[in-house]
């Protein structure tokens, strides 16, 4: 029997410093998304690779609570997503205003997460990524034959009031850019007020060693569902708003091509740092755009830039920066 | 019209063989090295295709197309695990990052033979003449003769590989690893070298697989993955690294697949009970059906 010890380091104070630098970070980055619609002169191609960025962005967020805190590799964030679209679509075709729609689609999604956790409770690693591979396939497929094949949902623009202030019209990109941007801000607040309080604590004691955190008294299979729940609550909310932004929705878009691209952001940027995912989202919604002018070649360069990113910063950009600074940081000394 | 269930189950057991050799492969890899292999569709895939350009396109028979092919990958396998897979061993991160660079690799693959090859042809792998009659067998089943050749195909596999791994050296090398990779290191067994070995020879099973595969049906450049989602089901619920355990699974799945197709009716709902298969047996045992209990 293997017995590892938890490493105190691992759990406080160097996460304390990082927090430091992370609010640094925050600090440079949502200011300059705030107006980075005003520097590109309000383009509205621009603004739209923004806006799949920073949906994707609060998805991948929301998959680092399980990937990167609780070590739980998931492929199934993708049909949390799908079930935030579809249920935030029939909603509003029932007549129920936006935001208690969004909410009500957070409880559902959660709930729906919940249930996946008890299933996969008592799996690990490679197993538990691919029976979460697998229920989204399924959901896929049910998807498919609950709206009968191959329907095509096309979306039913909503108008969001404010008593007293304004009528926001979401068909106008702008205002969608600020309430996407204010989702992924929401997401990072909320994850990252998970992740330094007593629950992130126990989540990161799990991801180190399930053993170890059970005899030290962590409820283990309480605090796996509060994770998957909060994941997938969070990816529901970002599936409603996928659902005005994209406007048609296909079950194929939410399978497991999307569950794959979701974990690949968490890895690109980092896991387990909260603001890694956000850069990997981003690069990866924007790389195949930038590769446009290549035509056939630029997923073949994409593929090139993930093994490249895989043997040289397997800890994700972020772990490669950590690193370069730690280096730099020791020769200060 | 109720369906003659000799017949049915004649198409599972050949199905079921197929399936047996993607799955073979991905079980050796998975069993030994414990990454989770995204790559193993993409030797499906381009062994289908070189051995189509081998047969199609330099007129060789079949059978020196298939042993050609599964050779050129065994080959490039070898090279993609060195150039691509072997650097991240040692990462901290290591299954995440495997995972990355073969799902890169994948995508380039992939996108590689679409360039080549669009995929909108619908063409398959030619077999020989002689082996495009059909044969009645007792029963009223009518199989092509071809199907049996892909059957003995992977009988003669899964009798080879199991001969290999329990009554040769090299084959002890490789269970050694399975169960643990520093004592057999301590033994003097190079094990850079076994893990190499294992992916190629797990690339070279997924070829042939494929190549199959692609004289049943047709090619197209995404089959590889669509037949990963399948093997890594089939290998989870047989218990990781299991063989037997494996080809059991694999004939099962076949056979439930082919005896269910006249009742269920949309393919989607085909799809959604494999899944949901999947995720029964392990919710009831974990481990997969035949795999040890932990502790």
């Amino acid at each position: 029997m293997k017995i590892k010890s938890l490493s105190i380091k691992n759990l406080s104070i160097e996460n304390l410093r990082k927090l430091r630098w992370k609010t640094l970070a925050y600090a440079i980055l949502f200011p300059f998304l705030l107006i980075f619609p005003l520097l590109t002169g309000m383009n509205a191609y621009i603004v739209r690779v923004c806006i799949s960025a920073f949906i994707f962005g609060a998805m991948s967020v929301s998959l680092d609570i399980l990937v990167g805190y609780t070590g739980l590799v998931s492929l199934g964030q993708a049909t949390f997503l799908g079930l935030g679209a579809y249920g935030i679509t029939s909603l509003i075709f029932l007549g129920v205003p936006f935001f208690a729609a969004l909410f009500i689609i957070a409880i559902i999604a959660g709930i729906i997460g919940f249930v996946l956790c008890s299933i996969t409770v008592r799996l690990t690693g490679v197993v538990l990524t691919i029976s979460t591979l697998a229920f989204s396939a399924a959901f896929v497929y049910f998807v498919d034959i609950a709206i009968s094949a191959r329907a095509i949902i096309t979306y039913p623009i909503p108008k969001i009031e404010i008593p007293g202030f304004a009528e926001i019209n979401l068909n106008s990109p702008i205002y969608f850019y600020y309430i996407c941007l204010t989702l992924l801000g929401i997401t990072v607040f909320i994850c990252e007020k998970i992740v330094t309080s007593r629950m992130g604590f126990a989540l990161r004691a799990i991801r180190e060693d399930e053993l170890a955190a059970s005899t030290n008294g962590v409820h283990v299979a309480k605090y796996k569902a509060l994770a998957f729940f909060v994941s997938a609550a969070l990816a529901g909310i970002a599936g409603g708003l996928y659902a005005p932004f994209a406007l048609i929705l296909l079950p194929d878009t939410f399978g497991p091509t999307l569950s794959i691209e979701a974990l690949l952001m968490v890895v690109i940027g980092g896991r387990g740092t909260i603001i890694g995912p956000i850069f990997g989202a981003m690069i990866l919604t924007t790389l195949p755009e930038v590769l446009r002018v290549t035509q056939a070649y630029s997923t073949m360069i994409v593929g090139i830039f993930f093994i490249f990113v895989a043997i040289f910063m397997p800890e994700g950009i972020v772990g490669a920066l950590e690193k370069i600074v730690n280096k730099f940081r020791k020769h200060a000394r | 019209m109720i369906p003659n269930i000799f017949q049915l189950i004649a198409n599972g057991i050949i199905i079921g063989s197929i399936y047996v050799l993607i799955c073979l492969g991905l079980t050796l890899v998975f069993g030994a090295l414990k990454i989770p292999n995204f790559a193993q569709g993409i030797p499906f895939m381009l062994g289908a295709y070189v051995t189509w350009f081998l047969v199609a396109g330099l007129g060789i028979d079949w059978i020196s197309g298939l042993i050609l092919g599964t050779l050129t990958l065994f080959g490039i396998a070898l090279l993609i695990e060195k150039l691509t897979i072997s650097p991240m061993y040692k990462a901290l991160n290591r299954d995440l990052a495997i995972v990355l660079s073969t799902l890169g690799l994948g995508m380039f693959v992939e996108q590689l033979i679409t360039i080549l090859r669009p995929p909108w042809r619908f063409e398959s792998i030619p077999i020989p003449d002689f082996l495009k009659y059909s044969l009645y067998l007792p029963g009223g089943v009518i199989i092509s003769e071809f199907r049996i050749v892909i059957l003995v195909i992977s009988t003669t596999v899964i009798v080879g590989i199991y001969f290999f791994l329990h009554r040769t050296m090299l084959g002890f090398a490789i269970r050694a690893v399975a169960q643990d990779v520093t004592g057999t290191g301590l033994q003097g067994v190079n094990t850079s070298r076994i893990y190499t070995l294992i992916f190629g020879l797990g690339a070279a099973l997924s070829a042939m697989a494929g190549i199959c595969y692609g004289s049943v049906y047709f090619l197209w450049p995404t089959m590889g993955f669509e037949a990963t989602l399948i093997a890594f089901c089939v290998v989870v619920v047989g218990g990781i690294g299991n063989i037997r355990g494996t080809i059991l699974v694999a004939f099962a799945l076949g056979l439930t697949e082919e005896i269910l197709v006249p009742w269920i009716f949309p393919n989607e709902a085909k799809m959604l009970i494999r899944f949901i298969w999947l995720i029964a047996i392990l919710i009831v045992k974990p481990s997969g059906v035949f795999g040890e209990r932990k502790r």
